[in-house]
């Protein structure tokens, strides 16, 4: 390019970017005006610049941009988890409901206690001697539904009813009086422990875990679905 | 933008998704005549998008679009080279080793290159000339006649001194019009 009698070439494609320092553009300018083969060469690259700039972009098949919000990895097993120890959580609490209502019905007791309890003592002691009359081997818990004789003899006023009632008064307002009656039966109630209490936790703590579970799978679930 | 990218550099997610979307499809026409269109021109588009991600709050730079590029870029060509490796194919020429790029002689008849217009032969006549190219010459003229970044910006893309931008746009641009008049365009009149 020195004193523009060499064909600046190489400074060509610069010079149609409008790359060259003030100076050397000027030189080329120069030297441009008296050359009609670096001309021609300018126009040429000049036209190649607009033929490659004229290219179409080209398109991916699919997205490239990461997910990068993506949830975290233990949301998934949170998920899954959930909804299952909820429904474990539901059914847990359905059957400790079922067990804890069937003692309360008198399931575990026997008849003469149920019928104590009731303020039935004739037919208590009614029910009582006939237990010790089937002898310990039959001494078990009667079903709710044989409390209807009993219940219709009291009712008619059996002979054993001023008894029952001296009977059955030391028997039935304490826990320990009950004890007694369920030994002297030979038998446990099936479902209390021995200070009378229902077996287990109570079934409002397993519905506040199902519904504590469902609550983290809901969460889980809707942070899965943005996600 | 410049709100995007700094919430981006604050880890914002979406406003980097957002960023990424504006760039996406120009990154990967720019990858795609780098290493061929097609699935490893993606993943190396979205690789680039995840190692930017990684690294933004380190970014210092002027240009969002330059720092993408040179991320992308430099993951193409070290995909090219490993491919090179494998196969043992030398490496691209020198780029500069100081003599002029030839310049081939026109041949009678054809289209003239000032005139034709850049329909479906022109484009599918540049796109062929271009993959003959050799590929660092081939990354700068794209990036200067494509994408529009200054020399100075494609030598920060590229790593390179700015007297290397210079040769290689003209040597790439010079060898894809010589590819060109090769096949039948008519150059201009001297």
């Amino acid at each position: 390019m020195s004193g523009m009698t060499e064909h600046p070439d190489l400074h060509l494609s610069a010079y149609v970017d409008e790359a060259l320092a003030p100076a050397a553009r000027a030189a080329v300018s120069a030297h441009l005006d008296g050359c009609a083969r670096c001309r021609a060469q300018l126009a040429d690259l000049r036209a190649t610049s607009r033929l490659i700039g004229a290219l179409p972009q080209l398109g991916p098949s699919r997205s490239l941009v990461p997910r990068l919000d993506r949830a975290p990895v233990w949301l998934r097993p949170v998920r899954l988890l959930g909804a299952m120890g909820s429904g474990l959580f539901v059914f847990l609490f359905l059957a400790s409901a079922v067990i804890n209502s069937g003692s309360s019905l008198g399931g575990g007791t026997t008849t003469a206690e149920r019928l104590a309890e009731k303020g039935q003592f004739g037919a208590a002691v009614n029910a009582l001697a006939s237990d010790r009359a089937k002898g310990p081997a039959t001494a078990t818990p009667a079903p709710v539904p044989a409390l209807a004789p009993a219940a219709q003899s009291t009712a008619s006023g059996s002979s054993f009813d001023a008894v029952g009632r001296s009977a059955a008064a030391s028997a039935a307002p304490t826990q320990a009086s009950r004890g007694d009656a369920a030994s002297t039966a030979g038998t446990l109630p099936a479902s209390r422990d021995l200070a009378g209490q229902p077996f287990g936790p109570p079934p409002q703590l397993f519905l506040a875990l199902a519904a504590l579970s469902a609550l983290a799978a809901f969460v889980a679930h809707r942070r899965l679905r943005r996600a | 933008m410049t709100d995007e990218l700094d919430r981006a550099r604050q880890g914002d997610p979406r406003a980097f998704d957002a960023l990424a979307r504006r760039y996406e499809r120009a990154l990967y026409s720019h990858v795609a005549r780098i290493v061929g269109p097609g699935a490893d021109a993606e993943d190396v588009v979205q690789e680039a998008f995840v190692s930017a991600w990684r690294s933004l709050s380190g970014f210092e730079g002027t240009s969002f679009k330059a720092w993408l590029f040179r991320i992308a870029r430099n993951r193409a060509i070290d995909l090219i080279r490993a491919q090179k490796r494998r196969a043992e194919l030398p490496l691209d020429p020198p780029d500069d080793d100081g003599s002029d790029p030839s310049w081939a002689e026109p041949v009678a008849g054809g289209p003239s290159l000032t005139d034709i217009a850049a329909g479906n032969e022109a484009r599918a006549a540049v796109e062929s000339a271009l993959a003959l190219v050799p590929v660092e010459q081939r990354d700068a003229l794209l990036l200067r006649d494509v994408e529009g970044f200054s020399y100075d910006e494609i030598a920060s893309i590229t790593v390179s001194e700015i007297g290397t931008v210079k040769s290689r746009i003209h040597r790439a641009r010079v060898a894809v019009r010589n590819d060109l008049v090769a096949k039948g365009w008519r150059a201009s009149a001297g």
